[in-house]
C-alpha cells in the first residue's frame, strides 16, 4: 500500500513538472537562435525597428526625447481653401492618407485658424459627422468654418490691399478610433486668397 | 446509504474540463485600444489573442505557457475524475491534492498576472491601464515630442473569468468534502 502511494506520488509529480517544462522548453529550444522573438512577436520588432508593414512611414522608436514611431498616417495634407466672403464661411479641403491596412474611422476634427504673420486668430473649423477612411485609400475630407467679424476687421486693417493672406492651423485636434491627437500647431496651410 | 462517489468532486472536474473548453474560445479579460479597436488582447490562461490593427500576433512564449495552463488544468481535472469515483483507495487523498487546487491556482495566478501587468504599464511607461471599464491612456511628452495623444481604451472581465472562480471554489469544496465522504465509505 505504502509503495503504490509512492509511485503514484511520483507519477504526479512527472506530471506537474511535465506538464510545464514540455511545452515551454519546446519553444525555448525552438527559438534558442533568436530569444528575443519568444517574447516579442516579428511584427512589434519591425514596428520598434520603424519598418512595419502594419504601420508604414513609421519610425524607429529610440531612448531620445523627441518625436519618434509616430506614422505618417496621422498627418493630413492640405489640398485647397475657399472662402466665401458672402457668408463669411469657409473650407479647408484636406487628404487623409489612410496607409495601413486597416479601417479607419475619422471622429472628430476640429482646429483654429490664424493669420500667419500676426497670429491674429480668424476663426476655426471641423466636421459635424464621423468619416469612414478606407484602409488603403485617400480620403479628401472637406471642413469647414465660419471667419469672425474680427477676422474681417483684422484682415481690412493689418492686410489692407492684399487679396489674401496666409493662415496657419492651431490647435489641431483629430480623433481617429478614439484615439485622439492634439498637435498645438502652428501648422502653415499656405496662401489663402480672400477677395 | 454508503456513497460511493465525491460528486462535488465530481462536478468539479467536469466543471474543470468545460472550463478549459470554454476558455479556448471565449477570454477571461478582454482589452480593447480604440473604437472600432485598432488592438485588442482577449486573455485567458489556456489562450491569448493579441491583434494589431486587424493582424494577429504570436508570441511564442505565452503561447507555450497557455498550453502549460490547459494541460495542468487538464490533468487537474481528469485526475480529480479519478479521485471522484474512487475516493476511498489509499492514494486517493494524493489524486486529490493534486487535482482540487488547479483551477484555484489558474484563478489566483491570472489575476496576480493582470495586477503586475497593470502596474508595470504604470511604473515603466506611464500608461495607465484600467482592468475594468474605460479609461483614456495619454501617450508620455518624452516618447511623442509636442503632439499629445490620447488613446481610448476598454477593458473586462467575461463570465468564463467567473466561471472559473465558481469552479474553483468547487473543487476547493470537493476538498472539504472529502473528511465526509470516506467516513461515509469506510462506515
Amino acid at each position: 500500500m505504502w509503495f503504490t502511494i509512492q509511485i503514484v506520488g511520483i507519477i504526479l509529480v512527472l506530471i506537474s513538472v511535465g506538464t510545464v517544462v514540455a511545452p515551454v522548453g519546446a519553444v525555448v529550444v525552438m527559438y534558442h537562435d533568436n530569444l528575443f522573438q519568444l517574447v516579442v512577436p516579428p511584427e512589434i520588432e519591425d514596428i520598434i525597428n520603424g519598418n512595419s508593414t502594419l504601420i508604414p512611414g513609421s519610425q524607429p522608436f529610440t531612448n531620445q526625447s523627441g518625436p519618434s514611431g509616430q506614422g505618417q498616417f496621422l498627418t493630413p495634407v492640405f489640398v485647397d481653401a475657399q472662402v466665401d466672403n458672402v457668408s463669411r464661411t469657409f473650407s479647408v479641403t484636406v487628404d487623409f492618407n489612410n496607409s495601413l491596412g486597416f479601417d479607419l474611422t475619422l471622429k472628430a476634427l476640429s482646429a483654429g485658424l490664424q493669420c500667419t504673420q500676426h497670429s491674429y486668430p480668424l476663426g476655426t473649423v471641423g466636421i459635424n459627422d464621423a468619416i469612414e477612411i478606407p484602409a488603403g485609400e485617400v480620403t479628401r475630407i472637406t471642413v469647414t468654418g465660419l471667419w469672425t467679424q474680427d477676422a474681417e476687421t483684422h484682415f481690412v486693417t493689418e492686410h489692407a490691399g492684399a487679396t489674401g493672406l496666409d493662415v496657419s492651423l492651431v490647435n489641431v485636434v483629430i480623433n481617429v478610433n478614439e484615439i485622439v491627437v492634439t498637435e498645438p500647431g502652428p501648422i502653415s496651410i499656405g496662401y489663402v486668397p480672400m477677395v | 446509504m454508503q456513497t460511493k462517489f465525491n460528486w462535488i468532486a465530481l462536478a468539479g472536474g467536469v466543471a474543470t474540463l468545460l472550463l478549459i473548453v470554454v476558455s479556448l474560445f471565449v477570454p477571461w479579460w478582454r482589452f480593447t485600444v480604440g473604437n472600432p479597436a485598432i488592438a485588442e488582447a482577449s486573455f485567458s490562461p489556456v489562450n491569448l489573442n493579441f491583434s494589431l490593427l486587424g493582424s494577429p500576433l504570436s508570441i511564442p512564449l505565452i503561447w507555450a505557457m497557455n498550453v502549460a495552463a490547459m494541460l495542468s488544468l487538464a490533468t487537474g481535472g481528469i485526475i480529480l475524475l479519478i479521485y471522484a469515483v474512487m475516493p476511498a483507495k489509499p492514494y486517493s487523498k494524493r489524486l486529490l491534492g493534486f487535482g482540487y487546487n488547479k483551477p484555484l491556482f489558474a484563478v489566483v495566478l491570472f489575476v496576480v498576472e493582470l495586477v503586475v501587468l497593470v502596474v508595470f504599464a504604470k511604473t515603466l511607461v506611464g500608461f495607465d491601464v484600467p482592468l475594468m471599464g474605460a479609461a483614456n491612456i495619454q501617450i508620455p511628452q518624452n516618447i511623442i515630442g509636442d503632439l499629445s495623444i490620447g488613446i481610448g481604451v476598454t477593458s473586462a472581465f467575461e463570465w468564463p473569468f467567473y466561471f472559473a472562480i465558481v469552479v474553483a471554489v468547487l473543487c476547493v469544496a470537493a476538498k472539504l468534502y472529502h473528511g465526509k465522504t470516506v467516513p461515509d465509505i469506510s462506515g
